[in-house]
């Protein structure tokens, strides 16, 4: 990584993270039941902050249908806030892109992603599903809540047979500052499960499109 | 067979009003008959749910549920003279029987909207037999019609719902949350057919 990749990055992101680019490529490449990642404390703790003081101040819209129950902001290309434009710019920029290409392997779109704010609280849930949407590459989840396992609200990631999913073979409990992401194929199939208590799940999410 | 539906819908006047209900929506035709049942027969059904033998359906895609053969006691007042003769007032033609399954839908049950024949147009005969059911809970049997608007049939023990699923319409059963508890819902849903 050069010296002009790196201070953009470093202003954001936790110094340790910046050098462990092939160990995570490693970890993405091998992990099951499909490519994905998990990365603790990914951003600077400050930046953490910013962010949930800026998602007070955006409107959180009720998505309720068969597949899902929770609230969504709108995507950030029109947000007003300062720092969720500037995460924005983070995320789309071309030394975050050739990160994110050092990690996964894939090639990826630059300044080309989806990006809005969730919102689970109790009962809510987004049922199983795959995420396949032309040019989707990469989902990304940047937790901004702590969970317990008993809470509900895990990222659960299940195997799959003959292009169809079977059971749920990987729990992940969300984790403030935790940066979670994976490979878009016909068989990523995943779920948020239900929220079981009075707490709020809240996360940045969205999509990387791919090349 | 008298002794089986409520003595008010075998009414001429009642089933007149009925055919009007229903055909106030040209989009969703739908009627729904509270208290269908009488309450001796309405109960006598439910003891009946104990004997039925589940099949687990369970495909992460599109639905979890357990369903099973609809009682033959329900199929007999189904296709009794008198509830035929409810039916094609309402509906305007004759009815020859109903087709479908009775379902128990439980925590983490569901359906999604999907591209399975039941999808198809048609008009659907569905009779609740869930008593005390907690509203927040999910597990109701939704309409939409992919602009948005929804039709929910009301949660309520002992409701027939007459529902003509036209082109363009789908539907589904909402997740069952974790305020059921350990409470089980049951409920009839079969095509009418003619």
């Amino acid at each position: 990584m050069n010296d002009t990749m790196a201070s953009l990055l470093e202003q954001w992101l936790n110094k340790k993270i910046l050098v462990a680019d092939k160990e995570h490529f490693k970890i993405f490449k091998d992990n099951k039941p499909f490519q994905h990642l998990e990365i603790t404390n990914f951003f600077q703790a400050e930046k953490i902050a910013d962010i949930l003081e800026a998602l007070t101040k955006e409107e959180f819209y009720e998505k309720n249908a068969d597949l899902f129950s929770f609230k969504q902001t709108q995507d950030f290309i029109t947000t007003k806030e300062k720092t969720l434009q500037e995460i924005r710019a983070m995320l789309t920029s071309t030394e975050f892109t050739k990160y994110m290409e050092a990690i996964t392997g894939l090639q990826l779109k630059e300044e080309t992603i989806d990006l809005h704010a969730t919102l689970y609280e109790d009962t809510d849930y987004l049922l199983c599903h795959d995420d396949k949407l032309e040019g989707r590459a990469i989902a990304f989840i940047v937790y901004l809540s702590d969970l317990e396992e008993n809470d509900g609200g895990s990222l659960n990631l299940f195997a799959a047979r003959e292009q169809k999913p079977t059971n749920v073979i990987k729990r992940i409990i969300p984790k403030i500052n935790s940066f979670v992401f994976f490979h878009v194929t016909p068989t990523s199939f995943h779920e948020v499960s239900e929220m079981l208590v009075d707490k709020q799940r809240i996360a940045l999410g969205g999509w990387f499109h791919g090349r | 067979m008298d002794a089986s539906i409520n003595h008010s819908y075998l009414q001429e006047k009642t089933k007149l009003q009925l055919k009007t209900l229903y055909q106030q929506s040209k989009e969703l035709p739908m009627v729904v008959l509270a208290q269908f049942l009488t309450r001796e027969m309405y109960n006598g059904l439910k003891r009946q749910l104990q004997k039925i033998a589940w099949e687990k359906v369970n495909n992460p895609l599109e639905r979890k549920y357990n369903r099973g053969v609809i009682p033959k006691q329900l199929i007999t007042i189904v296709e009794s003279k008198e509830c035929k003769d409810l039916l094609a007032v309402i509906i305007g033609k004759p009815i020859l029987r109903i087709e479908g399954y009775i379902y128990q839908f439980q925590w983490r049950d569901y359906t999604i909207i999907s591209d399975e024949a039941e999808n198809e147009p048609g008009i659907d005969l569905f009779i609740d037999l869930t008593d005390d059911w907690p509203e927040q809970a999910g597990g109701a049997l939704i309409y939409v019609d992919g602009t948005g608007d929804y039709t929910k049939i009301p949660l309520q023990g002992n409701l027939l719902a007459v529902t003509h699923q036209k082109q363009g319409i789908q539907k589904f059963v909402k997740y069952v949350n974790h305020f059921a508890e350990d409470k089980k819902r049951y409920f009839i849903l079969a095509r009418i057919v003619f």
